[in-house]
Parts: C-alpha cells; structure tokens; sequence
C-alpha cells in the first residue's frame, strides 16, 4: 500500500514538490543572476519541469518503473536508474543545506547546524518509510494552509507592489537570463521518484494531475512576479523569499506574528521534498535486491553523514548545486522520465498488435483486450515479477497472469484457486451443453465474469495435468 | 511497517530531540526589546535597547527600561547587553528601530543589512532617525508607555500622513538598492510638553511628545540634508499611495480652508528623449473647514443678508455649481454646506502642491541626490540604451511636468 497514490495526491505532490524549493531561496539567486527577469528565468525552468511531469504521469498510466522492469529486464532496468541514486543523493545534500539555512537563520537563534541535520533525517526517514501514499497524505494534509494564508493575507496584508520594478523585459538581452537558467538548472525536475509509485486512477478522464501541473506552475510565476514588484533591485538581498513575502508588510503590533501558517507549509512540504527522494532511492535499491527499508536507512544515512561532515554549511551546499555536478542530475533527471516513457509505449505498442491478429486461446486476459489484459503479455514472459492482484486492482499496471509465476503471493495462489475450482465446475457445465450453448471462447468474448472464470478454470486444469 | 520499526524509529527520534536540541529559553529569561536605538560614539556602536520589564505593581509603572552598551559591532554591543542584564536579547517583537546621527551618515546600510539577516529583526519593522537615539529612547513619552510604542502607534497611525513619511526596514532596503539609491527617513525628535500634569503618574520627570514631520534625505546610506514640513509633504505626494492628511488652502474671500485627504496616489512618467519626469498627483478630498476672520464673517453677514449668498460667488464670477453651494451656506449661519473648492481654489492648491514636490526635488538634485529615481524610470523607459548613451548630467536637466487631479466626498 506504501506505494500506492490516488491521482489526487500525485496531483497534490507536482503542485508542491517543484515549488517548495524554487520559492525559498531560489528567487534571491536568480534575481542576482537575471535582476528583474528572474521570473523569466523561472518559468523557463518551470515549463521543462512540468513538461517532464507529463512524461511521469504518461510513464504511471503505463506501468511505470514495475512494469518497465519486466519489459526490459532487471540488467537495463539498473542500468537506467542507478544513476538516479546519485541524482537523488546530491539533491538531498544541496536542499537539505537550503532548509537547514532556513531553520538556524530564520526560526531559531544560535542553533547548531549539525544538530538540525541529524533531527531531519530521522523525521525525513520516517516519512521515506512510511512510504509515498504518507507523503501524498501529507500533502493533502498540508494543502489546507495555502487558504490559512490567503485568508490571513487578505485579512491583514499590506502588500505594496511596484509593476515598474519587473521593467524593462530583457534589457540585457537574453543572455543573462540564460545564464541564470544554466546555473540554477539544479533546482528542477524534482518529480522523477513518482515515476516508481502505482497510480489508482479509478477517474481516468478528470485531469487531476494536470490542475496540480498547472497550478504550480502559475503559483512559481505568480510568486516571482510578486516578489521582484515587491522588491525591486534588493531581491537578491532577500534570503528566504518564501518566509518574506508571506509577513504581508505588516507591522507586528497590530495583530502579531502570521508567518506561522506559512512556516508550517514551508517545513512539511520540504520534508515530504526531500522523503521522497528517499523513497525514489530506495525503489532503486530494491532493484538491487536491497529492501525497501534498508534502502531507505541507508540513504538517509548516508545523505546525512555527507551533510554533517563534507557538505556542511550553504555555502557548501549551494556550490555543489552550481558546480559540473548539476548536468549529470539534470540529464539524468530530465532523461530517465523520457526514456521510461518511450520504452513503455513501444512495449504497449508491440503489446497492441498481436490483438489484431486472431484470438489467443492460450492467454485469455490477452484476447480479452480490456484493461489489465492489455500488459498480460509482460507478465507472462520469462522472468517477469509477480505483481499482486490488490496492486493490479490500485493501478494501472497489469493484473497477474493466473497461469503461474514462480514468485507469486501465497495469497493471489489461494484466491486463485478458490476461483478455480469454482470455474472449472462452470466450465465443466458449459462443455456438457448445460446453460448457454457458446463454446468457453465465445462465453468468455460475451461476459468478462465467465471469461475470468474460464480462463482459471484452463489454468487449473494445466496445473493438474 | 512492523511495529517494532516504528518503536526504533520514535525512540531514536525523541532521544535525538532530547539530546540534540537546543535549551528554549523560558520567557522570563528574555529581554523582550521594543525598541533598538544604534549610535556611532568614538569608532563605535552603541546600542541601546528599549526592554520591557514585568509590572510590579505601583513600581516600574512604565514597564520599561533602556539599557545601553557600546561595541565595535553591533552584535558585540548586543551580546554585552545580554550578559549585563542576563537576559537574553530578543528583537523578534522589536518593531521600532531608531538611528542615531553617527549611524546614518554611513553606517545606515551596514547596520540595518546586519540586523536583517542575523538578529531576527522583522523587516517590517518601522524605521526612525534621530539626533541620538539612546535620548530619544530614554524620554517619557507623554501619552503611551514608552518612547518606542509611542512612535510605533504614531506612524501606524499617520505614517504616510501628508506630514510624515514612513519607512520600514524592507522600504529603506529596497530604496537603497534602486538605480539612483535616493532615500528617506523620518526624523524622531522629542518636544518636552511644560505643563504636564497626569496625577495617576507617580515618576516625576520631564514629559515629552515628538515631532515626526522633518525627513532625512539620504544617497546610498548617506544623510544629505534634512526636510522642512513642506518638502516632506511633497515627498509623500511623490510617493504612492498616500494615505490621509490635512492640507489649508486660502479661499476665494480670504478664508482658510481645511481639506481632509482621504486618499491619494500618484502616476509618474518619464521621457528619456526629453529628459522630463511627469507626476499626475490625484487626490480625494473632504472639505474639514472653512475659517473666516472676524471682519470677513461680520462683512458677509451684512451683503449676503436676505439673498442667499449670491453676491459671496467666487471671485471669478463662474457658474460654478460647488462654488455656488458652498456660498450659499454663508448667509444662513451654515458655513459647511459646501462640498469642494472653487476652480481658483483648487488652483491655490495645485500650487501649494506643486511647490511642495519641486522644492524636496531641487534641494534633492541640489544635493547629488536621485530621490525620485529619474535614473530607473528613464532606464525603464528606455532599457539598455539608456544604460548606454545616459548623460552624465541627466538629473540636473530633468525638468518635473506636475498635474493635480481633486475629486470630493
């Protein structure tokens, strides 16, 4: 079930997820580099990440990394995601630098760095345990503060904008902006751990993860555009951007402090950032053979042990976010997406084809053409993993093949029997000439309930013999 | 996740906590600042710190005490002032910070950069100047608990009045950094009020209320020259949006009339071509009063009997409707019928306007001080090629198109 997320939440983690680091201390670094286009460099890099979501979500309809596993094999599978462990690894390091910044500068005084490192990786661990359906609770969890925050902000807010500020539109021409772009290029494409999760997606025609998509994107501009009218040329001044523009300008005498709604959106929504590369570690791992836990004790681990000893202050951290190490992330970031994408198509395609050709009595599920069937090809092939029959119900990866894998649950064997027995007594019935007259084929063409049964009842009777 | 993870995990989590994190400290372990004063004394800084003190009772009715300490930095004074008085300093409820002569003739920037990002100070807070600000903290103010809530209630209150330009901590930062670096900051300066008498007070000393209506103007952390009344008026209608104020204009017969502002803003544009910065300033008035001499009144009293007021028609003869209302309230014993000024009245106070932002921008240009940032509105005009072909002398060129726009309530 820890891998498992409604369309909801995955719509919920690509609004959140990208954001929460590109409005933090992102927006003082980008307007240094660009001045007032920050917000142009920003929805450059916004679109190429939410362009990539397209790919995550496409690649999750398809089976994602489970059902790519099977298609290509435990070897090429390695190979294209081992490199997301380090991808994962860095990107640990550089915002867990950014949020402990945030934490010792912003929220506490004179507060030991280390001592923040060590208490995150046990709250981001936990959550990395829990697994993603926690941290898509979470963020469902989460969401209710960005009302909390309008309302205080309309209520008492003094916001003073300066449309001037934004102006003139690249006046230095475009290089500075892409310069800015290529620099911080580091703080996108965060979502690449959705990729190894389950969909349940029982509402496949409402665009829930599209909205999140579109939400965020228009929240990240929204914020830069504000925040350098609101600034102006001191926008590279202004450490946490976030924690600034969310005081509203308001005098503390009047009402207090409110920028506790907005501490603890910003403090949940960077731990569940960063858990979830945590979890996307671990899935990596398990494809090492190295459990889901272990892979994620081990990473917390050792991401934690790099922050207290090599990567240890923001300076530190946000050189390693700027050095050579930033195109191997991106590119591997960006391109593991794509690839997952494309090779879950073409599998899907040469999966399509042989429907056009006459029936296959020996895979049911495969003639049957309907949903889960359509993958039952990759279950079956030599070597593929047993998936579980409650998973096949959560996602839209492929219900099991009945006919047998060598590591299938205990559990799926026993309700398939059960179901077998039964259907063998129904196909036994449908052969001798009792109730309708078609064949088993034709029955189970004309009613998926007696297609089902038929094909146990087949399965069965290969066991036995 | 079996149950035993779980136990590992919070037992792990919470020893950490235990053992890791740092010792809160208790709230009567805090000296709560309500207001920072910084001052430049021989090479160094001397911060003085408005604190509030837990009432007792009839004794420390004031419920405040400044404490005072010098250092060669701004931290260093801080941490003296912590361990003189054992508490330790928290400036997350400080929202008044006041500077002190020494500091803003070029240690403005340096300090407020430093209490910004490392003393928790809120960029919200409000901003004052002063002749010395540890004196400035130590008077009794003559309404209110200290000098610090005093100024704080002041500027909430009637910051940006037409009498008194406002600033925060954030606002002075963010003029800092625009192209021109022009700046403001209101100067805090203490009037002892004679003849106080406040039987409930039982701490005798002198009394003080404050004068908030003169401006320091300031180039890059610089303090230039001081405002008159005037020149901070029209600094305030330069800047958007301006909110409230009172303004006196003479009528049509001599009068006096109060208008109220209820609201104003201001549009400015700028033509790099022409090197010309233009100001629309628009405001919503409420006529308050109108104030006749003696003579005057017992004039009008005589002509105006028995006709309404015809012959008390502004001095232009125009069929003026406002003009024509307000006049007829004269003969009746009504004087406030009227509801706007008569076209040369407003006139009158076009001028009066007009005259108050050209003097604040030619002192300022006088000075060497961008303080209406003409360099940014024509470099937003223009874009780089301003940036390129910008003449030296562009501010002293620069001439000001000033429109007035009035509307009534």
């Amino acid at each position: 079930m820890r891998n498992n997320l409604a369309k909801r939440q995955v719509g919920m983690l690509v609004f959140f997820v990208p954001l929460i680091f590109k409005i933090a201390m992102l927006p003082s670094f980008l307007a240094k580099a660009m001045a007032q286009d920050a917000w142009l460099g920003m929805a450059i890099l916004s679109l190429a990440e939410f362009t990539g979501v397209f790919f995550i979500v496409q690649s999750l309809k398809l089976g994602g990394m489970e059902k790519l596993k099977q298609c290509i094999g435990k070897g090429w599978f390695l190979l294209l995601t081992l490199p997301l462990l380090g991808v994962y690894l860095v990107k640990y390091v550089v915002y867990t630098a950014e949020a402990i910044n945030y934490v010792s500068t912003f929220l506490f005084y004179n507060t030991q760095k280390a001592n923040l490192v060590l208490l995150a990786g046990v709250v981001v661990g936990y959550l990395a345990l829990s697994g993603v359906n926690t941290m898509g609770r979470l963020s469902e969890v989460l969401v209710w503060a960005l009302p909390c925050i309008l309302l205080v902000g309309l209520s008492f807010g003094e916001v003073r904008l300066h449309p001037e500020f934004i102006l003139p539109t690249l006046a230095g021409g475009a290089g500075p902006l892409l310069g800015g772009v290529h620099r911080y290029m580091m703080w996108t494409f965060d979502l690449s751990p959705l990729l190894f999760c389950k969909l349940h997606d029982p509402h496949p025609r409402r665009p829930l993860v599209l909205v999140g998509g579109a939400l965020g994107f228009a929240a990240v501009l929204l914020f830069y555009l504000a925040f350098i009218m609101s600034y102006g040329g001191a926008a590279p001044y202004v450490e946490h951007a976030f924690a600034a523009m969310a005081a509203f300008n308001v005098v503390n005498t009047e009402i207090g402090s409110i920028d506790w709604p907005t501490i603890v959106l910003w403090l949940g929504t960077m731990v569940v950032a960063l858990a979830l590369k945590g979890y996307g570690a671990a899935k990596v791992g398990e494809g090492l053979g190295v459990p889901y836990r272990a892979g994620v004790m081990a990473f917390t681990l050792t991401a934690t042990l790099l922050c207290l000893f090599v990567w240890s202050d923001l300076a530190r951290g946000i050189a390693l976010g700027t050095s050579w190490v930033r195109y191997p992330v991106v590119a591997v970031d960006a391109l593991v997406p794509l690839i997952t994408f494309i090779l879950l198509k073409v599998h899907a395609r040469r999966e399509q084809a042989p429907r056009t050709a006459p029936p296959q009595p020996l895979d049911p599920l495969d003639a049957s053409g309907e949903g889960r069937g359509q993958d039952a090809d990759a279950d079956n092939a030599p070597g593929s993993a047993p998936t579980a029959l409650d998973a096949g119900r959560w996602s839209c990866a492929p219900a099991p093949c009945p006919g047998g894998n060598a590591g299938e649950a205990e559990g799926t064997r026993k309700r398939r029997a059960a179901r077998g027995a039964g259907a063998a007594q129904g196909k036994r019935r449908a052969q001798m000439g009792e109730g309708a007259p078609e064949t088993g084929q034709a029955a189970a063409e004309a009613n998926p309930d007696a297609r089902w049964e038929a094909t146990c009842a087949g399965v069965a009777e290969e066991e036995q013999a | 996740m079996k149950r035993w993870v779980k136990w590992v995990v919070f037992g792990v989590g919470f020893l950490m906590f235990l053992l890791l994190s740092e010792h809160a400290t208790a709230l009567s372990d805090r000296a709560i600042v309500i207001g920072l004063g910084v001052d430049r004394t021989e090479g160094q800084f001397e911060v003085s710190v408005q604190v509030l003190v837990a009432s007792n009772g009839e004794k420390n009715a004031n419920g405040s005490a400044v404490v005072t300490q010098t250092g060669e930095t701004i931290s260093g004074a801080l941490s003296e002032i912590a361990q003189k008085t054992g508490l330790m300093v928290a400036l997350s409820h400080c929202n008044l910070v006041i500077l002190g002569q020494g500091v803003m003739d070029g240690y403005a920037f340096t300090t407020l950069d430093y209490l910004r990002r490392n003393a928790y100070l809120s960029e919200n807070a409000l901003l004052l100047g002063a002749d010395r600000a540890k004196d400035v903290l130590q008077t009794q103010a003559a309404f209110g608990q200290t000098a610090s809530f005093y100024a704080q209630r002041a500027l909430i209150a009637y910051g940006n009045f037409a009498g008194i330009a406002r600033k925060t901590v954030k606002e002075f930062l963010i003029s800092y950094y625009t192209h021109g670096g022009g700046n403001w900051l209101t100067l805090m300066r203490p009037l002892p009020v004679d003849s106080y008498n406040d039987p409930s007070e039982q701490s005798g000393g002198q009394k003080s209320l404050y004068d908030l209506t003169h401006t320091a103007i300031f180039r890059k952390g610089q303090v230039l020259f001081t405002t008159t009344p005037a020149q901070t008026l029209g600094l305030n209608l330069f800047n958007d949006p301006l909110e409230r104020g009172a303004l006196t204009v003479e009528g049509d017969q001599g009068e006096k009339i109060e208008v109220y502002i209820l609201k104003g803003n201001s549009r400015k544009h700028f033509d790099p071509e022409k090197l010309q910065m233009g100001l629309e300033i628009r405001l919503t008035l409420l006529l308050k009063e109108v104030l006749r001499t003696p003579a005057e009144a017992g004039a009008e009293e005589g002509d105006g009997r028995g006709d309404g007021g015809e012959t008390q028609t502004g001095g232009e003869g125009e069929a003026d409707a406002n003009a024509g209302t307000a006049d007829n309230g004269r003969g009746d014993g009504n004087p406030m019928t009227r509801s706007a000024l008569s076209k040369t009245e407003e006139q009158r106070l076009s001028a009066l306007l007009e005259d108050c932002v050209r003097g604040v921008f030619e002192r300022a240009r006088e000075a060497g001080a961008d303080l209406f940032d003409c360099y940014g509105g024509y470099y937003r005009a223009q874009g780089k090629e301003w940036e390129q072909h910008a003449p030296a002398d562009f501010l002293s060129k620069t001439t000001l198109q000033i429109s007035t726009e009035f509307r009534y309530e």
